[in-house]
């Protein structure tokens, strides 16, 4: 492990958009269509597939839902890293702030009243996707009006309003839970675990892109980030404009969570989990914490995402479900196994 | 849009605990026999059975989606069988309470209210033959026999004739989803399933369960001939299965939106139920 350590920052790079790229691959093509995965695993060949079918599979079904486990789980891992300087607080994750909640609550609404598809700029968009993504939006904005005090934006308040918004979105879904059809149940479970279970290439280009801009925006902040890990004291002294910097992460993680949160739910555990994992492994520099993040946030989604397709085929499991089960014990062997450098480090 | 969607609650449950099994071993006392006057039904097919047997008299509350036969509508509410509101539940001063088994909830509800020192009726309903066995057992309970045979005998009567009029659909592969995100279909051991297998066809989701939350890949595989769609986003968006060229039931046009009560609740009308789904899926209905 403490090989690792000596790693460049470009290689860590390049090694990770490696790994991503391969994990996209494997998850994409390694398992028999139809998926036999034991059956090849044991060399077992199976019957010849159609073109259209073997068509259908890869580029209607695992495409879309693979690239989007990667540009989800690459946002939530990114946005985590980032909420954890803007907040000071290591148990930061990217639903911290209410905007996931809002999102939600959209999203659950525009289902039971009823509505559909709409098409926006040509591409089909579900109404409950871009419903969610404007309660997004205005819930980022309700929280920003809330949490400004005499102008500045205090990591402890933003994290009080935001847990009080998440309570406030939490019973308004519970609300919405208890008044609605029982058939609409599962729509709300979609909304409160989390999936990637839309098959809807349109939306995932729409919110994809979306994701991909505000990722680019708070890119450029790591070294901001670095800096007000110090404290704003000194922070401001060093020349960084903390309010600014802090409103730019705000904006641009409530954008990349709306986003992400609008077309597959709330995805736990990655965002909290992937920052803390290569703190770990690579050190504090934002400069190359955030992009490892999102790279690794990017693999860990495909992987879980193709566990949760491929352990009980022909049925299947929640991601959020191999998420936790796989990411949390690994990043407890993590913790324990680094602990003492850790501290050290202070 | 207020209907019983027992199916769908159970599915709502299993999305979380995929996999889980229904435990049975759950054997309520048998309640005596007696005239019981003032009955509260927790289950809407168990509420169109009462009425069946002539016992609609004597039903003073209903849940919120009791709506056949027409009277029943029109009764005091007490929440549905997830959230009986246990206080409107009082006020009735019920005598017997009857409820449908269904999955994991039914301990929790049957407790609930014998904590309270209600008689309770639990009876199972997820196939037609237990379903006739419910009728017998309220029929018993309620001391009314003869009426519960009566019905019985009626709806063997009318399934076993309602069955012959499907050849067209012998051997056909069948896949009934009830939810799209994930993928959840009809399983072994359900009311559903019994109609599939009533048509002659082929479940193609048989034997994973009674409600499989099945892999898309698994479906485009499976091929099958028909799918029945009860998703409730059928209406409103026709296109999602339209993309997938390769199904068989896309290129043949033989996928069926089906959302009605009569397929979802196994009660006095199952041989309707079934004749809606044998038609439905015979082209005899158009498929709005």
């Amino acid at each position: 492990m403490t090989d690792f350590r000596t790693l460049t920052p470009g290689r860590w790079i390049t090694l990770l958009s490696i790994l991503v790229v391969l994990l996209i691959l494997v998850s994409l093509t390694a398992f028999y269509i139809p998926v036999d995965p034991l059956g090849r695993f044991f060399g077992r060949s199976g019957p010849v597939v159609s073109a259209a079918l073997s068509d259908d599979i890869l580029f209607k079904l695992r495409l879309p839902r693979i690239l989007a486990a990667a540009v989800v789980g690459g946002s939530l891992g990114a946005c985590g890293v980032v909420l954890q300087a803007l907040l000071r607080n290591p148990l930061a994750y990217p639903h911290i702030l209410g905007i996931s909640g809002g999102a939600a609550v959209g999203g659950i609404a525009a289902r039971l009243f009823g509505f559909s598809v709409v098409a926006v700029g040509g591409l089909t968009i579900p109404c409950g996707a871009l419903a969610a993504f404007g309660t997004a939006l205005a819930t980022t904005f309700l929280v920003y009006l809330t949490a400004r005090n005499r102008g500045r934006l205090e990591p402890v308040t933003l994290i009080l309003v935001g847990v009080v918004f998440n309570a406030f979105a939490g019973a308004t879904i519970l609300f919405l839970f208890a008044v609605a059809d029982m058939r609409e149940a599962r729509g709300i479970l979609f909304w409160m675990v989390g999936s990637l279970d839309f098959i809807n290439i349109d939306l995932f280009r729409w919110a994809g892109s979306i994701a991909l801009v505000g990722i680019c925006a708070l890119l450029p902040l790591a070294r901001s980030l670095n800096i007000l890990t110090l404290g704003d004291e000194a922070a401001a002294s060093l020349g960084i404009r903390v309010e600014k910097v802090r409103i730019i992460a705000f904006v641009g993680t409530s954008l990349v969570v709306g986003a992400v949160v609008s077309f597959c739910g709330m995805i736990g555990f990655v965002g909290l989990i992937i920052p803390h994992l290569f703190r770990l492994l690579i050190g504090t520099d934002h400069r190359l914490l955030l992009p490892a993040s999102f790279l690794g946030g990017a693999a860990f989604l495909v992987v879980a995402d193709l566990v949760s397709r491929i352990i009980l085929y022909p049925t299947q499991l929640p991601v959020g479900i191999i998420t936790a089960f796989c990411g949390g014990p690994f990043f407890l062997y993590l913790l324990k196994s680094h602990r003492e450098r850790t501290f050290s480090n202070g | 849009m207020i209907r019983e969607r027992s199916a769908s609650t159970v599915l709502a449950v299993l999305i979380l605990c995929a996999g889980c099994t229904r435990s049975e071993s759950f054997e309520p006392p048998l309640v005596q026999a007696g005239h019981y006057e003032r009955i509260v039904s927790l289950t809407p097919s168990l509420t169109e059975i009462l009425f069946a047997i002539d016992a609609g008299d004597r039903v003073r509350g209903v849940t919120a989606w009791c709506d056949y036969p027409p009277e029943a509508a029109s009764l005091p509410r007490v929440g549905d069988f997830l959230k009986p509101n246990m206080e409107a539940m009082l006020s009735i001063k019920p005598d017997l309470v009857v409820l449908a088994a269904t999955g994991n909830l039914l301990r929790e509800s049957y407790d609930n209210l014998v904590r309270l020192d209600i008689e309770v009726l639990v009876v199972w309903n997820n196939t037609i033959e237990e379903t006739l066995d419910a009728v017998r057992e309220i029929g018993r309970v309620l001391e009314l026999d003869q009426n519960a045979a009566r019905l019985e005998k009626r709806i063997r009567h009318d399934l076993a004739k309602t069955k012959e009029r499907f050849t067209s659909l012998r051997s056909q592969r069948i896949l009934w989803v009830m939810g799209r995100k994930p993928i959840v279909a009809v399983g072994d051991g359900t009311f559903q399933d019994e109609l599939i297998e009533a048509v002659g066809g082929i479940n193609v989701a048989a034997g994973m369960g009674a409600w499989p939350v099945l892999n898309a890949e698994f479906v485009l595989a499976a091929d099958p001939d028909i799918i029945v769609d009860s998703a409730m986003e059928t209406s409103r968006d026709d296109d999602h299965w339209k993309k997938f060229s390769s199904l068989k039931a896309v290129r043949e046009a033989r996928i069926y939106p089906l959302d009605s009560d009569l397929v979802y609740r196994p009660g006095p009308r199952m041989a309707e139920g079934l004749a809606l789904f044998g038609r439905t899926l015979s082209d005899e209905i158009s498929s709005q």
